[in-house]
């Protein structure tokens, strides 16, 4: 009689033991898998690919694109009031230096408002490469961990829209500088003094500007 | 001599303990035989989830390497110069081309009525000025271009990008969704217990051999009291 063993469940640890020796290789792999995916994406989007010289690149896209419409103006806008001048005769006044100040007040702050237009533009363009790199992470974490939310890629492409930069024509950045019929020292001396000491002398004579301001 | 119960009741007692053995002996190999077979059902479940997971992750992780492979800068680079050459060309019309170019014709019909009869010297000069305009309207539609290409057109690169994260998007969650259903199937095939083997008649056999034991032992008893008697 005897001399036989009970059931063992040696086996069933066995092979338990055996599933936690692989779910811990299977780990080791996986989180290589996750350290090399994400060094490649922070090479990808890295300041050697997408640094400065980028972004400079298309800051200047931006600005060639509307710096030459100021200038444009500027030039339309700068022929005409040394027209008006020459035909009031004040083209050696002290009423043109003062339109010319204002006009290239304007200038400057045209000039100004456009290049802070085209940082802003570069900004959304760094903030939507930034979120194509965290679409990137995303993938890669959604792909070594199913159970990540799967919608997380579609919020993180809604983000990435980059806001576009102004390309339409700019309009009128110039204030007219109307010249000839009052005086372009009023804003100094007041319109009505200003006018009566100005005003026209002789058909043939030097004339009188006016200033508005708009 | 014992008494003929008591050798009954021995021989029952013998005979239910070894029946009883028997049976135990049975159960446990029954026993031994179902855990055998549930570490192999687990065995295969294993290794055909870890398969199947495999080849879901295999195809997400295509599906993002192939993006970021387009993401690649001298790719996006391409893109964007591409981009901005077929904007430059969609956006000014063919006749602005030809008067950047010189066209006569293009020039001529550009002339305003009563300008006809002018001067050669007059007429070459409007012409100039026409086509220089239209030179610098070129300069100014290419550095559109330039900029457009970076966004919001058609094939500009933050919506090429967008299209490329997008797509690969969708196969990887389509894999996850799947790993995740097979991660499920999984764990119900995980949690399937061994067979549990039950020993029925057991108490029975036990009892008959606490029977058999106690007839022999009464007879026994018995023989011994009346042997010891005076």
């Amino acid at each position: 009689m005897g001399g036989k063993s009970g059931p063992s469940n040696n086996q069933m640890v066995q092979f338990q033991m055996e599933q936690a020796r692989k779910a811990e290789q299977k780990e080791n792999l996986r989180q290589a898998r996750l350290d090399q995916g994400k060094g490649a994406i922070d090479e990808l989007f890295g300041p050697d690919n997408f640094g400065d010289e980028f972004f400079n690149k298309y800051n200047k896209a931006s600005l060639d694109y509307a710096l030459p419409q100021l200038e444009g103006q500027y030039d339309t806008a700068k022929s005409g009031m040394t027209a008006d001048l020459a035909r009031a005769g004040l083209l050696r006044s002290s009423s043109a230096g003062f339109a010319q100040g204002q006009m290239e007040n304007q200038m400057a702050v045209n000039e100004a408002g456009l290049r802070a237009k085209a940082d802003t533009d570069t900004s959304a363009l760094r903030q939507s490469i930034a979120s194509q790199q965290q679409q990137a992470y995303n993938q890669l974490y959604q792909t070594e961990d199913p159970t990540v939310a799967a919608n997380t890629a579609a919020n993180s492409a809604a983000n990435a829209q980059l806001t576009q930069p102004n390309t339409g024509a700019l309009g009128d950045m110039f204030k007219p500088i109307v010249i000839g019929l009052g005086s372009a020292v009023a804003p100094v001396y007041g319109a009505s003094q200003a006018n009566s000491y100005l005003n026209p002398r002789s058909p043939s004579g030097s004339g009188s500007a006016t200033y508005s301001n708009g | 001599m014992c008494d003929p119960i008591s050798i009954i009741g021995l021989a029952l007692s013998v005979g239910m303990a070894y029946a009883n053995y028997a049976a135990q002996e049975d159960m446990a190999n029954q026993q031994q035989a179902a855990n055998d077979s549930w570490v192999d059902y687990q065995r295969r479940q294993a290794a055909d989830f870890q398969k199947r997971d495999e080849a879901l992750r295999r195809n997400a992780e295509a599906a993002r390497s192939a993006s970021l492979g387009e993401l690649t800068p001298e790719k996006q680079k391409a893109a964007q110069e591409g981009e901005e050459a077929r904007l430059k060309e969609t956006l000014s019309s063919e006749d602005v081309a030809n008067l950047e170019k010189g066209d006569p014709n293009a020039l001529a019909s550009k002339m305003l009525s009563g300008q006809e009869g002018a001067g050669d010297y007059a007429k070459t000069n409007i012409q100039a000025q026409i086509q220089q305009a239209a030179i610098e309207a070129r300069k100014r539609i290419q550095a559109l271009a330039a900029v457009q290409s970076y966004g919001g057109s058609q094939f500009g690169l933050t919506n090429r990008a967008n299209t490329i994260l997008n797509a690969s998007g969708q196969d990887i969650r389509l894999a996850g969704n799947e790993r995740a259903g097979e991660l499920a199937a999984y764990n119900v095939a995980k949690a399937v217990e061994p067979i549990k083997i039950v020993q029925h008649g057991g108490q029975s056999l036990g009892a008959g051999a606490a029977v058999g034991a106690q007839m022999a032992g009464g007879g026994l008893g018995n023989a011994m009291a009346s042997g010891m008697s005076v």
